[in-house]
């Protein structure tokens, strides 16, 4: 774990060292544009996220640059969680009412 | 890494068409038979004016950050019935990635996007080893069946012919035409050897047999009858299928043979495959129930035979299993692997069970071209 690492980063690099045999460079920086996640590994890396998160990745919003750092991929979990959070809350909210009129 | 405002992924669109020609060009080039000068029209035809074509369900390119196609994934619409309920099946097609592009996860994120749109089903009859690695990691499965080939052998000097001319140097007297009487002497053994250790699976065959060409309207008002048991099915209708016999024509490499096969008015089935004399001829589809199968194939292997088909190859379908036992058919594991994605578990079942009419001229057709 680096100095500045949050808790998300720290377990992102844990995953692609130890998991995926990837050499994070220390500023967590060019992980796709100096080609060291490649297809399968991405794939990898999104079934880890899956489980270490508990998040789903919305593939119609995922792009490319969303792996590029360490931050922009915990970036996007955060999205997803928060979208998830969002649809969940948004479930409670109006379900109740909904079941009720049946 | 900023984001210019065209970069990411797209929809793929007619003005998109001469640069994934190039890409599949400098990707494919060396495994594909299709003439340069037809790889626009071919993917013109068979991923946007085809009558089954979704926009709902399109292609997709990777749109790079200096405004350049890094890659694609075609995407083939087939509209099939799963239990009488009208369902949409992707078919996954020519993944490219531009080699020299610098990005290099595209494929993965390309194959996710596809998998996870709004249809039912999603398919590939081609998957690499890396291709099966990248589907079944995001969700999908193979289907073990659907990989195994079988393929039967008419004159086995000329598949010796075609295996030998792979490999420049080797065997190269074989080829040479005062060798001859000696390939004519190997077919002759071989044929007998073969009949002496497999005899002919002889079944309960019908009396008449009579076969026609298959029209796309006649396939379309005929082959319902065959195929309405299967839970899983094309839901052909006359104007795809005459699309596809096009298709076939225009870009298949060989003389597309489309046979209806019937016992006087009873329909047995049909059969479509590429005719390619003294060569290995694809067999793209064969549609029959089980008990008719035997003479359904017996018809395919005559009419091949008449027309000096070297070999018929094909892929081992769960309805044919019976007939092909036991009829000197060779089986083999074959390099492409059948794969499925959905997000429905009894029709994942179903498939696996062998439910199922799906033949390669439902999916990747074009792969044995």
């Amino acid at each position: 774990m680096e100095k500045n690492d949050t808790a998300v980063i720290a377990k992102l690099r844990q995953i692609l060292t130890e998991s995926l045999h990837i050499e994070v460079p220390l500023d967590g920086n060019g992980l796709i544009s100096r080609g060291l996640i490649d297809s399968l590994a991405l794939v990898e890396l999104l079934l880890q996220i899956e489980t270490e998160f508990d998040t789903t990745p919305d593939f119609q919003l995922l792009e490319i640059e969303d792996f590029e750092t360490l931050e922009s991929i915990e970036q996007f979990i955060l999205r997803s969680k928060e979208s998830v959070d969002t649809s969940s809350r948004t479930q409670r909210a109006f379900g109740e009412p909904l079941r009720g009129q049946m | 890494m900023a984001r210019s405002r065209s970069a990411g992924i797209r929809p793929f669109q007619e003005e998109d068409i001469d640069d994934v020609a190039r890409l599949w060009d400098s990707v494919l080039r060396s495994s594909s038979s299709l003439a340069s000068s037809d790889t626009c029209g071919f993917l013109r035809r068979t991923l946007l004016s085809n009558p089954w074509a979704d926009p709902e369900l399109p292609s997709l390119v990777y749109v790079g950050e200096d405004g350049k196609i890094g890659g694609f994934v075609g995407c083939c619409v087939r509209r099939m019935v799963f239990d009488d309920r009208p369902i949409r099946t992707v078919c996954s097609s020519h993944l490219l990635i531009d080699p020299t592009a610098p990005a290099r996860g595209v494929g993965a994120l390309l194959l996710g996007r596809l998998l996870n749109g709004s249809q039912e089903l999603s398919v590939t009859d081609t998957a690499s080893a890396a291709a099966r690695a990248m589907w079944e990691g995001l969700g999908g499965q193979t289907v073990h069946l659907g990989s195994v080939g079988w393929t039967y052998i008419f004159r086995p000097s000329h598949i010796a012919q075609v295996m030998f001319a792979r490999r420049p140097g080797s065997q190269r007297w074989f080829m040479r035409p005062a060798a001859q009487p000696v390939r004519l002497l190997v077919d002759v053994a071989l044929r007998y050897g073969i009949r002496a250790l497999f005899p002919p699976h002889t079944g309960n065959a019908p009396d008449e047999i009579s076969t026609e060409p298959l029209t796309p309207r006649a396939a379309a008002e005929h082959l319902p009858a065959i195929t309405t048991p299967f839970r899983l099915r094309p839901d052909y209708d006359a104007l795809y299928l005459e699309s596809v016999f096009q298709d076939l024509d225009l870009f298949g490499n060989g003389a597309p043979v489309a046979r209806l096969v019937r016992s006087g008015r009873r329909i047995l089935g049909s059969y479509v495959y590429l005719l390619r004399p003294d060569s290995i001829c694809p067999v793209l589809q064969v549609t029959t129930r089980e008990r008719d199968a035997d003479t359904v194939l017996r018809d395919l292997r005559e009419h091949a035979r008449a027309h000096k088909a070297a070999a018929l190859v094909g892929r081992v379908e769960p309805h044919l299993q019976e007939a092909l036992h036991g009829n000197a058919v060779f089986l083999f594991a074959a390099e492409a692997r059948w794969l499925i994605h959905s997000r429905d578990p009894e029709l994942l079942n179903t498939i696996h069970s062998g439910n199922v009419l799906m033949t390669l001229l439902d999916s990747e057709w074009w792969w044995y071209i």
